[in-house]
């Protein structure tokens, strides 16, 4: 026998088809909207304001509830965790000593060589992870600092592991984190032992992270740290630690790599977390100009601007501008490409030049030692004049982590652009 | 007396703040229960699918403020679920308590693949490299086991005494 049905279902047949349609259309018009940048962001943002002392007070009315589910859902697991972080402890301490030694050795290199470490100058904020993942399809945490706080979208976050995640979204006193393990995360990143340089990417929750684009031939060894490359226009500074690797398998299509990463952070269970105060430096997609003028004042002021030419839909290549020997006396005028890369970090990736500069040496008899270049503009990021040995150290030191010399040498295609061994004597 | 319309809203609002508080202290190996598409497919089932769609945009529609995703893909997708939970609930009535729960299971378990196939249609590749079987198995079995109490608050804010079926014991 039927039941009887509600009183609402005595409608008119068809109405109910109609109004589907006109919901469709504007669902499909508010997706349409948010693609085109519309003020999806705004709501959201609201919402995460109204929305946040109400999840304050539920998650403290439910911590307990919480702590007792992790207990009967992962005591195994905990008592393994524990057993290996009492492990690495143990480890660490010990390498906690030879770390500030190499540290104390980088900074007195970098004293003398002029050269700013760009990671150690960004401030951090702690936050308190005041929430879980709230979706299945995306790996967001909520944490209780935002906008007055000086939390923006985009700044990394990192627990004491390595990275975390990003900020995507920010209120007046909360942001959101999407993390690494999301699988729209994407970043640009480093193999410490090779220096190589690829994309890593999440694959959802309880799954490995996936750096592609590494060199087939990088010698990928297991347990190697991976860490953020700090690129130029990148999204995070260099040298947080994102990962180790487990394995690598060539990827024919690409002949490139794909390399899985297990992050160093443990993402199921953060409670804080430090929000890097970073703001990426824009993209400069001007042509670097490196004028030299050794005896006379016949520096080319003029130097001839070359526009990006699109190889294909994805990568976009500046014409080379061949060198210009500006006359006899040894002005010397060279474009240096970037190469950029969509889909890194979110933003665009200016990979390392593909060209290096080219300088025309003037008569050895014309050339001072304290020759000053000066370098106006460009991928190295520095405005400050530098010595003519300093552009390529500089342009590894901009991407560096505590590396040694040999680092530098066995650095693969990709990395030797930028860090190309020069000697410092 | 509060109108249906009002207390609709406090359902729909009660049911984010679940979603976005409750649902992830109880989440299994990362996966957490879709309250608000288990309250588009209640809704549906309940108010039938005339009213269904409206409540299920509504609770897409809140979906859609605490995720990254496009904003409006919960809310079509809360829409059709509901519809179809309408019209599928339409015969199920009298088809007893495992059929109606088994009923609520298999459109969350619809509501979330479509999900997955209609951001692939629009570009969301990524859903692609999410494993979609252990999302569905805590979806619907927590769906299942929720669906009691989010068919009597649904039958509450839409002003009803009692649940339809009830009748029919």
């Amino acid at each position: 026998m039927l039941s009887t049905p509600p009183e609402t279902r005595r409608r008119r047949p068809g109405r109910g088809r109609v109004r589907l349609a006109l919901l469709i259309i504007t669902a499909l018009a508010l997706i349409t909207i948010d693609f085109r940048g519309g003020s999806a962001g705004t709501a959201r943002e609201g919402a995460l304001d109204v929305l946040g002392p109400f999840r304050s007070i539920t998650d403290t009315v439910t911590s307990p509830f919480r702590n007792a589910w992790q207990g009967i859902t992962g005591y195994d697991e905990l008592e393994e965790e524990n057993a290996r972080l009492q492990a690495q402890l143990d480890e660490a301490l010990g390498e906690t000593l030879e770390i500030a030694e190499l540290q104390r050795r980088l900074g007195a290199l970098e004293q003398l060589l002029d050269v700013r470490g760009t990671e150690t100058q960004v401030d951090r904020v702690v936050a308190r992870v005041i929430d879980a993942p709230l979706s299945n399809f995306e790996r967001t945490i909520e944490i209780d600092r935002g906008r007055s706080d000086g939390v923006a979208v985009g700044m990394p976050v990192e627990a004491g592991a390595g990275l975390v995640g990003r900020v995507v979204q920010v209120g007046q006193s909360r942001a959101r984190v999407e993390l690494i393990t999301d699988a729209q995360f994407a970043a640009g990143v480093r193999l410490v032992r090779s220096a190589d340089a690829g994309v890593v990417e999440g694959r959802g929750a309880g799954e490995l992270l996936t750096v592609s684009f590494v060199d087939l031939e990088t010698v990928v060894v297991p347990g190697e740290t991976v860490v953020t490359s700090g690129l130029e226009g990148s999204q995070f500074p260099s040298g947080i630690v994102v990962g180790t690797v487990v394995t690598a398998r060539p990827d024919p299509v690409t002949g490139t790599q794909e390399v899985d990463v297990a992050p160093t952070a443990d993402l199921e269970r953060l409670s804080l977390v430090q929000v890097v105060l970073f703001e990426p430096t824009p993209i400069d997609n001007r042509p670097v100009t490196t004028t030299t003028t050794p005896t006379e004042d016949t520096t080319v002021d003029d130097p001839t601007p070359t526009d990006p030419e699109v190889l294909d839909p994805g990568i976009t290549e500046p014409d080379v501008t061949e060198p210009t020997t500006g006359d006899t006396t040894g002005s010397t005028e060279t474009t240096v490409p970037q190469v950029q890369r969509p889909g890194t970090d979110g933003a665009t990736t200016t990979a390392p030049p593909t060209t290096t500069t080219t300088t025309t040496a003037p008569p050895a008899t014309e050339v001072p030692v304290e020759t000053t270049p000066e370098v106006t503009e460009g991928a190295l990021g520095q405005a400050e004049p530098v010595s003519r040995a300093a552009p390529t150290f500089a342009a590894a030191a901009t991407n560096m982590v505590p590396m040694t010399a040999d680092d530098f040498g066995t650095a693969s295609v990709a990395g030797r652009a930028a860090l190309t061994p020069v000697p410092l004597a | 007396m509060i109108p249906n319309k009002v207390r609709l809203a406090i359902v729909l609002f009660g049911g984010l703040i679940v979603q976005a508080a409750v649902a992830p202290v109880f989440a299994v190996g990362g996966r957490v229960v879709d309250v608000m598409l288990l309250l588009a497919i209640t809704g549906g089932a309940l108010a039938g699918p005339d009213e269904g769609v409206v409540i299920g945009f509504f609770a897409g529609l809140g979906t859609d403020l605490l995720v990254q995703t496009p904003f409006g893909m919960w809310a079509l997708i809360g829409c059709l679920i509901a519809y179809v939970s309408g019209v599928a609930f339409t015969g199920f009535f009298d088809g007893g308590r495992i059929l109606r729960v088994m009923t609520v299971g298999t459109a969350l378990a619809i509501g979330t693949a479509t999900f997955v196939l209609v951001g692939r249609l629009i570009g969301q590749e990524f859903l692609a490299d999410i494993a979609l079987i252990p999302v569905l198995v805590v979806v619907c079995v927590g769906g299942m086991i929720l669906s009691p109490v989010a068919f009597r608050a649904m039958a509450w804010a839409l002003g009803m005494d009692r649940l339809p079926w009830a009748t029919t014991r």
